[in-house]
């Protein structure tokens, strides 16, 4: 199976006035092309911050401290910062979950996409740079003279879909999206959802989504990253992670979850997550895991490849 | 039978009837044409005494403003509020007062909702002297037996500490600490747990029916998402551009919805359980409601429109089983069990 991201080791900390903190910590995975794959975790568990890293735009304080993260053959944390520069919304793009911050408000929407053609060096003409945006924002489902309108006069789903038209405009072979549909109403977020799934197909790329959201995630994912603390918990095809989920973070994720159509009733996960200044011994969820046993407050456990699954969980270590 | 003719009266807690609000944008300073907003357009319901009733809907269907109005944070521009039997739609501020401390809002954001600054046991003590309930000490012994209900233990390691040295969800629990330590009998929740990480709404939605079975509370339980929703409420409204479109027990309107809306919204959410379900998709987005669409406000969107949707405004009517919808075409019976088979 080819991949069209490998991380490697992957470390990143945000070195604070309080103290380090570990936001993404030794994280190994692939991503194989052409997939869609999820990342799914809560507040602090560093999904938003290994997706910054993927493009090298980790802010300070923080910085990737190690690992490697190889893209399309190149190891994207030795390249030179211009070379980057080229990749990112050529190759690798994002789109983020707020519209109306990523957008200018006082510029067209058209020019706003317009200038990735000029940027990338696709035309250095601005008449032949709105030819292509208006067919980009046609691509997205939004009429082509649309390109004259201002963020402002249109609403929340176009001002998503007019992001996603740059972020595809140059058919980039891997998209990153930070809660695309968080700011959204569920109607819209599904065909956003939809969207996203049409582009990966058409344009044949691979795509990434951050959310906290595990069942925007399930239906969507051929594959779940499940993160806790920084940690990748469980990383595995979406079926065998909502069937039998083998971390016990996963369970109880999936049983916080409140379903229309399940069981009328939630569980949830008992205690708060970890300061990350000073995280647990061991295992960084042994303080809140129902299944937790001798080595659990002692050792890190190491990454655990079961079937076509990693876990990082004592369970699986012997 | 005049005995139980009473008990029904009085279980009604709170009554609304043809509550509206309207908002002037625009024409100020800044000069432009003034608008009208209508947030709320004519809501009717009750909210029986233990009850709980989800006001759900997409952003800007008036769900929140609703809140607001029935607590009297906002000034109705028509329509009755009936508390406990009493009309408290034109009272003065000071004739609400003793109406304030049997009624409570819980906000959604932890952070904005505490003062920064505040110990927390204080923050949470503070009503009681406010309302002279209580002298110093006494209110802080009653707050220190709150902060105990709400799980922040040991209580005297958590009443002197700031927001800041909380987690979200601990915060959250100092807010609904701080609005129960009134025993109120009426509370309108807003989106209380939208904010708070998914492993630990269920805790924040236990403690909050905990003291409902305590207190006999009637909750407004203001919420987008129906998966919460149907977790927490007796009875569920529906709300589209400022009017209640359906309205009904919970299961039977989110398991057969007759409005179309109703079902758009129900299948449209992310499920676990149903991952390939059919959807019932609508067009479009929420109308701009400085500009409603004439008749049904849900037409320009509605799969299943008809001519006269366009130019005859619906009313709720009944449709069964308790269930009302303002629909002049709604859904078959049994119509949302049959879509998601085929």
């Amino acid at each position: 199976m080819e991949s069209v991201v490998r991380l490697e080791d992957v470390s990143v900390h945000y070195y604070t006035f309080t103290g380090v903190v570990k936001a993404v910590d030794r994280v190994t995975l692939d991503i194989p092309r052409g997939e869609f794959v999820s990342f799914v975790g809560e507040s602090g568990s560093g999904k938003s911050t290994l997706a910054l890293a993927l493009l090298r735009l980790v802010p300070p304080p923080g910085r990737i401290v190690s690992g490697r993260i190889v893209f399309n053959g190149m190891d994207l944390l030795s390249l030179p910062e211009q070379k980057m520069r080229e990749l990112r919304g050529k190759s690798i793009s994002m789109v983020f979950q707020d519209p109306m911050t990523s957008l200018d408000p006082v510029r067209k929407v058209g020019e706003q996409i317009a200038d990735v053609y000029i940027e990338h060096g696709v035309t250095t003409d601005m008449e032949e740079a709105l030819k292509l945006a208006r067919e980009a924002l046609e691509m997205v489902g939004i009429p082509g003279d649309r390109v004259n309108y201002y963020p402002h006069q249109l609403s929340g789903g176009q001002r998503q879909r007019v992001l996603i038209a740059a972020a595809v405009a140059l058919k980039p072979s891997l998209l990153i999206a930070d809660e695309p549909t968080t700011a959204l109403d569920v109607i819209v977020q599904a065909k956003i959802m939809d969207l996203l799934e049409d582009l990966m197909k058409e344009l044949k790329m691979s795509v990434i989504l951050i959310t906290h959201d595990i069942a925007l995630a399930a239906e969507r994912s051929d594959r779940i990253a499940v993160m806790y603390a920084g940690r990748v918990v469980e990383y595995g095809p979406v079926d065998a992670i909502i069937e039998n989920p083998l971390h016990p973070y996963t369970r109880g994720l999936l049983e916080s979850a409140p379903d229309l159509w399940g069981e009328k009733r939630i569980k949830g996960i008992p205690g708060n997550p970890p300061d990350l200044r000073n995280p647990p011994r061991g295992c960084p969820f042994h303080p809140r895991c129902p299944r937790r046993f001798d080595p659990c407050d002692k050792d890190e456990p190491e990454y655990v490849k079961v079937d076509d699954r990693i876990v990082s969980c004592h369970l699986y270590t012997r | 039978m005049s005995l139980v003719h009473e008990v029904i009266v009085v279980s009604v807690l709170l009554s609304v009837r043809g509550l509206k609000k309207y908002f002037v944008q625009g024409g100020g300073i800044l000069g432009g044409e003034k608008e009208i907003v209508r947030a709320v357009d004519g809501v009717s319901f009750d909210v029986k005494r233990g009850e709980t009733l989800a006001l759900v809907g997409e952003s800007g269907c008036g769900k929140t403003t609703t809140g607001r109005l029935v607590l009297r944070l906002l000034e109705p521009d028509e329509g009755e509020i009936i508390f406990d039997g009493v009309d408290i739609t034109h009272m003065s501020m000071k004739e609400l007062r003793p109406f304030r401390r049997r009624m409570q809002m819980i906000y959604q954001d932890p952070y904005a909702s505490l003062n920064p600054r505040k110990p927390i046991g204080e923050a949470i003590a503070e009503p009681l002297i406010v309302h002279g309930l209580a002298e110093k000490e006494e209110a802080k012994e009653q707050a220190m037996k709150m902060l105990e209900r709400v799980g922040l233990t040991p209580a005297e390691d958590f009443y002197d500490r700031i927001p800041s040295q909380l987690s979200g969800g601990q915060r959250q629990r100092v807010v609904i600490a701080r609005a129960m330590i009134l025993k109120p009998e009426f509370v309108v929740a807003d989106e209380p747990v939208s904010m708070i990480d998914v492993s630990m709404r269920a805790s924040i939605l236990e403690l909050l029916k905990g003291f409902q079975e305590e207190y006999g509370l009637a909750m407004i339980f203001i919420t987008h998402d129906l998966s919460v929703a149907r977790l927490v409420a007796d009875k569920i409204a529906v709300m589209y551009l400022g009017k209640i479109i359906e309205y009904g027990p919970v299961d039977k309107v989110l398991r057969d919805p007759r409005h179309p809306y109703t079902a758009a919204l129900a299948t449209a959410a992310p499920s676990i359980t149903m991952r390939r379900r059919k959807r019932l998709d609508i067009k479009g987005e929420i109308a701009d409601p400085r500009n409603l669409p004439s008749g049904c406000r849900f037409h320009p969107r509605c799969p299943y429109a008809r001519e006269d949707c366009a130019s005859r405004e619906p009313e709720l009517r009944e449709m069964g089983d308790g269930r009302l919808a303002a629909c002049h075409y709604p859904l078959e019976e049994g119509f949302l069990k049959r879509w998601l088979k085929g």
